[in-house]
């Protein structure tokens, strides 16, 4: 059966004699769109000569002009559209620090990430997977970039240094909300209470194990960034009033579908990535209690008090003895 | 299994298909739960939910125990030349199952090329190589799901010297081919007719009536030079008139409104979808002369920039 036109065939059809198969058509669509200069700089660039196998192919030999726009502009409106809906994406997943850096900025970084972290998903949710790893790699750039200073203090350079560890902090904590919100939880799921380990027997307590939830995270920060990521969220943020500048341990995880940040001091939070790495619970007190300036009648009730405040976060799932 | 007890057993709105319905977003979600309105159905969009743990995917199920619910892809990407993701096939199939979706629909598009994903609907040339490429891959997709695919006509922007027949062809030839059946977006084909200067009845009238199951209804921004399927308001009178027409064409299907940018409150958008009843009542006196007006070109865009569907993201609620 032919399915072909034969008028709109002919009307449509090339003089010059190039090959181009629904692939390479493909290949040198996606290369005018997501070029990062443009549609022109599109054709001219190798990736669209390779993909038609020929030295020099015009828009105008690949699109057709409507009565009212040139192939050009037809071709603009889905490279438009590309970049805008992806910038568009990733301000909804940064919002803070959309807001700390002003949408210009942020998009400025946005499409610079867009260059070598095209998304290979199906999900958009993947999309900004990378942003906080993108952003530590160009993290000599960021503090060369007085864009992203408003403070503008530039011989300074521990202001400069803090500023891009704020917003590296904050990309990381919005990540992690993004990726605690959406992925699995325990709202269907019996946790850990704290009698389930006063069950175990006495001799047996130092070889157990604990099953953490999955959906906690644990964030080693450099500033009290959640506490502007967390603000913007709510509309009380203000960039006039930016997190300080301190080691900050974060527990974030998912109650209710809601997630939820707990601030942990700096041994809590030791003990808990020994224990989420499947440490014993022995070894891990243990190596904590070593490191401990404190007395031990003194360092066991502070750990008693964790493990009750652990129970209540529902951070761990159960305790397996192997 | 026990059937889910629909929520409204009175009759649909509308005696075509399930009814009138909604497209299901995150903004509606407290409202639903809360007043269980009496619409029809819900379609989703079938990637958000896809690896969702979380409160999107707890709403759903409640939703789905309530409701019919048809899935509607935008990652599918039937016509790409790279090879059809088995993982994500999958995964619809797995959340087709979950939710008894009625139907699965995706767009005659492809998406990207070499891994990448652009998350556009990306036209394809429409020849005898494309048909043949889409023929095959259907056929793949219709296997695994184990049900028709639905597919839609999307908006576009562009055209390729390499086509060779019409889009309206292509798609007639897509489903006597492979027996997939159709979601006709009414909007989509008026963007469409706008942006390639072609008759939107001529469209219709080559689409096969038997196959069409769904309809879709949005808003557009007209540019002035071309519109832009935006989803970002109410349907314009000349995409309601084609709608009219595609039914006096004998087409009966299950009718969607999508709203996905500016969205209003759930009753304005579920009204707007009602509205449907009104335009079908005041039939069309057949011996009248058919017209559909044209775009005003002196319209406003209502958004400068609009960015054209799907753009879809859900924000992580923090305390
Ligand atoms: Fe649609």
């Amino acid at each position: 059966m032919a399915f072909s036109d034969p008028s709109l065939a002919e009307e449509n059809a090339l003089t010059g004699n190039s090959h181009r198969n629904l692939h390479g058509i493909q290949r040198w669509m996606q290369a005018m769109i997501v070029n990062p200069d443009g549609v022109r700089s599109g054709a001219a660039s190798d990736e669209a000569r390779i993909a038609i196998q020929s030295k020099s192919v015009s828009i105008e030999d690949m699109i057709l002009p409507s009565r009212a726009l040139s192939s050009q502009r037809r071709l603009e409106v889905y490279a438009n559209a590309y970049y805008a809906r992806l910038l568009e994406c990733l301000r909804d997943e940064y919002p803070a620090l959309t807001s700390l850096l002003g949408e210009e900025t942020f998009n400025a970084f946005a499409f610079e990430y867009l260059q070598t972290h095209p998304s290979r998903s199906y999900t958009l949710a993947d999309l900004g997977q990378a942003f906080p790893a993108f952003l530590e790699s160009n993290r000599a750039v960021a503090c060369a970039d007085d864009n992203a200073n408003p403070i503008g203090v530039e011989e300074d350079t521990s202001t400069d240094q803090s500023w891009v560890d704020l917003m590296i902090d904050l990309a990381r904590v919005e990540r992690t909300y993004c990726e605690v919100f959406s992925g699995p939880g325990i709202e269907q799921t019996a946790t850990l209470q704290a009698d389930d380990i006063a069950a175990v027997p006495a001799e047996e307590v130092g070889d157990i194990r604990l099953q953490v939830a999955p959906c906690v995270r644990l964030l080693k920060l450099n500033s009290r960034a959640h506490e502007f990521a967390i603000a913007t969220r709510k509309g009380t943020a203000s960039t006039d009033q930016l997190p300080e500048s301190v080691p900050t341990y974060l527990v974030i995880t998912r109650l209710n579908y809601v997630v939820r940040t707990i601030v942990v001091e700096q041994e809590e939070f030791q003990l808990l990535q020994l224990l989420i790495n499947g440490d014993t619970l022995g070894d891990s007190i243990a190596q904590v209690a070593d490191e401990s300036p404190l007395e031990e009648p003194e360092w066991l009730a502070r750990m008693a008090g964790w493990f009750e405040k652990w129970a209540a976060g529902r951070l761990f799932v159960q305790c397996v003895s192997w | 299994m026990q059937e889910p007890v629909p929520f409204s057993t009175s009759a649909p709105s509308s005696p075509d298909g399930i009814g009138l319905g909604v497209g299901l977003r995150t903004v509606h979600f407290a409202h639903i739960l809360k007043n269980w309105p009496a619409v029809d159905w819900f379609e989703i969009i079938s990637e958000n939910f896809m690896n969702c743990g979380g409160r999107p995917r707890n709403v759903l199920d409640q939703i789905a125990e309530r409701y019919p619910i048809v899935m509607h892809g935008v990652s599918m990407s039937i016509g790409s030349t790279d090879p059809l993701n088995l993982d994500y096939l999958q995964k619809l199939k797995q959340l087709a199952t979950e939710t008894k979706a009625r139907w699965v629909s995706d767009h005659v598009c492809w998406t990207g090329v070499a891994s990448k994903n652009t998350h556009d609907l990306l036209p394809v040339p429409y020849n005898e190589e494309t048909l043949r490429h889409l023929v095959d891959r259907i056929g793949i997709v219709q296997d695994i799901l184990e049900r028709p695919l639905v597919l839609e006509n999307p908006s576009t922007y562009v055209t390729f010297r390499d086509s060779t027949m019409t889009e309206w062809d292509f798609i007639r030839y897509l489903t006597m081919e492979t027996g997939c059946q159709l979601l006709l977006d009414v909007n989509n084909v008026y963007v469409s007719s706008v942006n390639h200067d072609f008759d939107a009845r001529r469209y219709l009238d080559s689409i096969p009536v038997d196959r069409v199951v769904q309809f879709h209804l949005a808003g557009h921004t007209n540019m002035g030079t071309h519109c832009i399927d935006t989803h970002d308001g109410h349907v314009v009178d000349p995409v309601w008139e084609l709608f009219r027409y595609a039914h006096e064409r004998g087409i009966r299907a299950s009718t969607l409104l999508e709203w996905d940018a500016s969205i209003p409150e759930f009753d304005v958008v579920h009204a707007e979808v009602l509205k449907a009843k009104s335009w079908l009542q005041t039939a069309h006196a057949l011996d009248e002369p058919y017209v559909i007006n044209p775009p005003s070109m002196e319209t406003a865009p209502s958004r400068l920039a609009g960015i054209p569907q799907p753009a879809l993201y859900a924000t992580a609620e923090v305390e």
